[in-house]
């Protein structure tokens, strides 16, 4: 039987639960740094402009006069470990759920395998034993298969960065923009 | 959007742009976040199917819709 006995899936709970604290610290940190204005719109007149076939004419350019702290990037590393930790955990107990024995020590140790081509198998290694035939095809239909934008493929490309260094950010990435005259030249949008 | 990227575009593409209207020089932008979740209690046991479905829709709603694309610029989303 299994070394070390699950405890219904506590531990991939309790790590799932943690990302969502660093999730909602994120946020607070996120609009902690936005309602401090770090950006501005500035308008110039300007000679030459390329977009236009250099016809002169008024320009926009987005100003970052505050970056986003470092902070973030941490936090945001913070979620990222423990969703990656929640997925191995979950692949531990799958192997004890199934009467096998987890490998701890040695490599390759089990983890939950995520794998990017859909020409690859998704396979946990154990120390003995195997996960279940229903397990295995929950593997693989859970896998990114050539989906670079699937969440664990994101997940997985996230986990390799913050391994070496903090998670940087660029300023901001509008979604979506608009003006209001009411408001007088005011520039609103939604943003990460 | 990096510092001292060019925006016109954005805005000469919405219907709403007047280049004419009148506007001060500098202006903020106000973002618009949704309201934060608050933290989920301990839930009773769950099937693996259910919480491997749980964590991969709260990695695709809290980190690719969140942040990736502001830290990954951009490249691998679209």
């Amino acid at each position: 039987m299994a070394s070390q006995g699950s405890n219904h899936m506590a531990a991939v709970r309790e790590k799932l639960l943690r990302a969502r604290q660093h999730a909602h610290e994120f946020r607070i940190g996120v609009a902690r740094y936005m309602a401090s204005n770090p950006d501005r719109i500035i308008r110039q007149f300007e000679e030459h402009i390329p977009e236009k076939s250099g016809r002169a004419g008024l320009t926009w350019r987005f100003n970052v006069e505050s970056p986003p702290p470092v902070s973030l990037g941490v936090v945001a590393g913070d979620v990222i470990h423990n969703l990656r930790s929640a997925l191995d955990h979950l692949a531990r107990e799958l192997v004890i759920a199934n009467g096998a024995n987890p490998r701890d020590e040695g490599r390759p140790r089990t983890q939950f395998p995520i794998v990017t081509a859909s020409e690859q198998q998704p396979v946990i290694h154990t120390e003995s034993g195997d996960i279940s035939s229903a397990a295995q095809v929950l593997l693989e239909v859970v896998q990114p298969n050539n989906r670079p934008d699937h969440p664990l493929a994101v997940l997985t490309r996230l986990a390799n960065i913050d391994k070496h260094r903090t998670i940087l950010f660029t300023h901001r990435v509008p979604s979506e923009w608009f003006l209001s005259r009411r408001e007088g030249a005011l520039v609103r949008g939604n943003a990460t | 959007m990096k510092d001292g990227q060019k925006v016109s575009w954005l805005l000469e593409a919405n219907d709403a742009y007047d280049p004419d209207m009148k506007a001060e020089p500098d202006f903020t932008t106000h973002i618009l976040f949704e309201q934060a979740e608050g933290l989920e209690g301990f839930d009773p046991p769950v099937p693996a199917e259910e919480l491997l479905t749980e964590i991969v829709n709260f990695t695709r709603d809290n980190v690719v819709q969140r942040f990736a694309r502001a830290c990954l610029g951009g490249a691998i989303l679209f």
